[in-house]
């Protein structure tokens, strides 16, 4: 439906649904005064990306923190009145990690598809093209896809199979504390206990 | 068919413990820091000198950006100064003509130049180039 309000009008109203940019600056900046709000972002960043290859866990945080500030105080994610701090830096981090998790699926399926085809034997410089393509993506940030976190998950917890179930049973199949207290023949305080340990080993990882 | 369900549940897992984490309360976190016995004040600073950095860098940049434009606002005035006034004398002084009249020039600019046939040519010039910068001669 065509809206009847005039461009000035459309214009204020927008400007009252998101933060104006002065307010954006002076909320970042509150937002990172506090240990725990960083701490706590740190936490979420090291659960979406689980474990880089290639680079350091510390610099890749770093990376997706700029990154994250940058995309929201230039306004390519406008910030919503309402919306706290922690929860847009949050998503912003988020849709950061998910583009270069598409970004390293659609190279690895364009190496695929560059190894397979040319013949190093011959003159063509398609082949160097395929290596050299190879080496700009070893220097990317590797962010495993969702398949291989998982698969990091589970080995993060090997010593400890027990605490993957508990992980699996709440966030994969979605069971309430008790059902899987009731599945896992757990008590309250043994499930308290290993749901601390996932957060503890996620907030240890580096 | 399988990997693609795979990707569906890894990113539904991480979702849901992204969930869990944004759930916990400062005190949630205090604890949990203090039960790993994670020295984390080294990654807290880290991640503050990298935001802040972050944020003094972008200023910066929207102040030069805010200075280049007034650089160039400065120029297009500093260019136009003079543009409407022409070189000739004559056409000059007809431009003079036209704009007497005009009831919004302040009449302490033109009372002294009432007798236009006393001002010499540089008087003329003047008297336009005063009246430029008041913005009389923009809709001329």
């Amino acid at each position: 439906m065509k809206s009847n309000l005039k461009p000035d009008q459309h214009a204020r109203d927008q400007e009252d649904k998101y933060l104006s940019p002065r307010e954006v600056a002076e909320t970042l900046e509150e937002f990172f005064k506090s240990d725990n709000a960083i701490r706590k972002l740190e936490l979420l960043i090291k659960t979406y990306v689980i474990k880089p290859s290639g680079i350091s866990l510390l610099e890749l945080e770093r990376d997706i923190v700029s990154e994250a500030i940058t995309k929201i105080w230039e306004g390519k994610r406008r910030w919503p009145r309402g919306i706290n701090a922690a929860t847009m830096i949050k998503q912003t981090a988020r849709s950061i990690i998910s583009g270069m998790r598409a970004e390293r699926n659609a190279d690895a399926l364009a190496i695929g598809r560059r190894t397979e085809c040319p013949d190093p034997s011959s003159n063509s410089d398609e082949w160097l093209d395929s290596v050299s393509v190879k080496e700009t993506i070893n220097n990317h940030h590797q962010i495993a896809n969702y398949e291989d976190a998982l698969e990091a998950i589970k080995n993060l917890f090997s010593d400890d199979p027990v605490a993957y179930d508990v992980l699996y049973a709440v966030h994969g199949m979605k069971l309430k504390p008790a059902e899987v207290q009731t599945m896992l023949s757990l008590t309250a305080t043994e499930y308290e206990t290993k749901r601390r340990k996932i957060l503890r080993r996620l907030a240890d990882l580096r | 068919m399988e990997n693609k369900n795979s990707q569906k549940e890894g990113e539904e897992i991480l979702d849901s413990l992204a969930e869990e984490i944004t759930n916990l309360t400062d005190e949630d976190i205090s604890k949990l820091y203090k039960e790993a016995n994670l020295n984390s004040d080294e990654g807290v600073a880290n991640i503050r000198t990298t935001a802040l950095a972050t944020i003094n860098s972008l200023r910066r940049k929207e102040l030069q950006e805010a200075r280049r434009a007034y650089e160039r606002t400065a120029q297009v005035k500093q260019k136009s100064k003079g543009d409407r006034i022409p070189e000739n004398p004559g056409a000059q002084r007809k431009l003079l003509e036209s704009l007497w009249n005009n009831p919004l020039i302040p009449q302490a600019l033109t009372m002294s130049f009432r007798d236009r046939k006393d001002l010499s040519d540089s008087d003329v010039t003047s008297i336009l180039e005063d009246l430029e910068e008041l913005g009389f001669l923009e809709e001329s």
